[in-house]
């Protein structure tokens, strides 16, 4: 929506624009009869029971590990290895001791054992949570050896859309992992209405995908042919996506620099 | 850094516990000794106790920076944000209760949202379009920024609490607004977007559980951790709602 999106500001505007288009898109989503689910109750009881069966062992088990003390140390990893500037050397760390306090946490016990509202059932509940997110941060950074907005590591200081421009999607694929398993998904230049380039700040030093140079001629070219249309038909060349909004907000919005037909 | 002239002092901080969920659990007072560091909060001080001292003791806090209104608290008898709260501020020892009037959830928990819905949903405080549609083709209706200025003032309240604990009228009407409530209706009053006259507000808060209920004992405007204009704009509210009654 707005390109350029970094923190705060722009993404605020953002959210609350795509908050009202995915609502009614999942409003009209719900609303067609070929998009009912069938769920068997067998199935959310053995969800509900696996999830009890957690609270239970914190709660009855005799374990031994303080939830809030692993909480400490995950906070004090992430802050020293983890951080601004990032290291592969560091992150490696940061990854061992990482898997080490979630094998740890596997042995959460509790010291305070009320059922019901209980701060330490809490903390236990969401650390064993946070240190596979925690994992999925660190081994994601670790594996990237480049950097990207947020992440800068000291030891790849360079952009490189031709090795790295893709998604990582972190999966836990066994109770008993210490690892997520990463897989990659490539995001494909050609179909960019603007190809990654330089970001308009720092030197321009990164290293262009392959594919780059190829749409930026191909975009070039779409604006030769179109010659001077307005910018909707460019958008509709380039990246068309009219047909994917609902139905009530399609159509052209008035801007201040720009009057509606029929309102000059 | 530590300075040397500066002595860390030990803190004694009771706290009144109480888990009504807890069978057998009695009201009861609980004293805690930690060593105070620098810059120590008081939100600082409670996490360091329930870490290495007392896993069961149960207080609120999400954002411990003053805007989320989770955890006001009654500190040495006086409704405020226990993360806005230096203990360097304080004497050694130090009183913790949960606020009143809400209900207990244990210790120092409160649940402050059931009372706000409550309040919410009967001064309805949201923009009442009357039947105006808005449409979303066309640019939104502009505002001076003096207007917004005055409305963004009131939408700083967080929703704490402090003004109920604090409030007088409250101990004697269960059903009162507060100053939370009736510093809403001032807030959407001022809202353009908000098609509601003083007749409509007057049928929401023209009695004695809403703007005429208030005693004028000052104490919300006392306690409120934003330092929000509640008195004035109580009076404000009062002397136009005064205006419709008198038609």
């Amino acid at each position: 929506m707005h390109g350029f999106n970094r923190l705060g500001g722009n993404s605020v505007a953002e959210t609350v624009v795509a908050g009202m288009i995915v609502g009614e898109y999942i409003a009209d989503f719900c609303d067609r009869s070929e998009n009912d689910i069938d769920i068997s109750t067998a199935l959310i009881h053995e969800a509900l029971e696996h999830e009890r069966a957690k609270l239970d062992v914190l709660i009855e088990g005799n374990r031994t590990e303080n939830a809030a003390v692993l909480m400490t140390e995950m906070k004090e990893i992430m802050t020293a290895k983890v951080g601004i500037f990032r290291h592969g050397k560091k992150l490696a760390e940061a990854v061992d001791e990482l898997q080490k306090l979630l094998v740890r946490s596997r042995n959460i016990g509790l010291r305070y054992k009320a059922r019901g509202a209980n701060p330490e059932l809490e903390t236990a509940y969401r650390v064993q949570k946070m240190l596979k997110l925690a994992l999925c941060v660190a081994y994601g950074a670790l594996q990237r050896t480049e950097s990207r907005g947020a992440h800068f590591r000291e030891d790849f200081p360079r952009r490189d859309d031709a090795e790295w421009l893709k998604r990582t999607i972190a999966t836990w694929r066994s109770e008993t992992d210490t690892l997520p398993s990463l897989t990659y998904e490539q995001l494909d230049v050609m179909k960019m209405e603007l190809p990654p380039g330089w970001r308009g700040y720092g030197a321009k030093d990164y290293i262009d995908h392959p594919d780059t140079p190829k749409r930026t001629a191909q975009i070039e070219q779409v604006k030769k042919k179109l010659n001077g249309a307005d910018r909707f038909a460019l958008q509709q060349e380039l990246l068309p996506y009219e047909r994917l909004l609902p139905e009530r907000f399609r159509g052209k919005n008035e801007r201040i620099d720009e009057m509606m037909e029929g309102e000059r | 850094m530590k300075n040397e002239n500066h002595t860390l002092r030990q803190l004694k901080i009771s706290v009144l516990r109480f888990n009504p969920q807890e069978p057998g659990s009695a009201p009861r007072m609980q004293t805690y000794e930690i060593e105070e560091a620098d810059g120590m909060t008081l939100f600082i001080a409670l996490n360091e106790i329930r870490e290495k001292q007392d896993p069961s003791l149960h207080f609120d806090f999400v954002c411990r920076a003053g805007i989320c209104g989770s955890c006001g608290m009654m500190i040495n008898g006086r409704p405020t944000l226990a993360c806005r709260t230096l203990t360097k501020d304080l004497d050694s020892e130090i009183s913790l209760a949960p606020l009143p009037v809400f209900e207990l959830i244990a210790d120092l928990s409160v649940n402050t949202g059931k009372w706000m819905r409550h309040m919410s949903e009967r001064l309805e405080t949201w923009v009442h379009l009357n039947g105006d549609k808005i449409d979303l083709t066309k640019p939104e209706e502009r505002m001076e920024p003096e207007l917004a200025e005055k409305i963004y003032e009131l939408d700083r309240c967080i929703e704490c609490g402090c003004c109920i604990a604090g409030c007088g009228t409250v101990r004697m009407r269960e059903d009162f607004v507060g100053a939370v409530g009736l510093n809403k209706i001032a807030r959407f009053r001022l809202d353009p977007r908000d098609k509601r006259n003083d007749d409509d507000f007057y049928e929401l808060i023209g009695e004695d559980n809403g703007v005429f209920g208030c005693m004028s004992l000052l104490g919300c405007h006392d306690v409120c951790p934003k330092k929000l204009p509640l008195a004035t704009q109580i009076a404000f509210l009062r002397r136009k709602m005064a205006a419709v009654g008198w038609k």
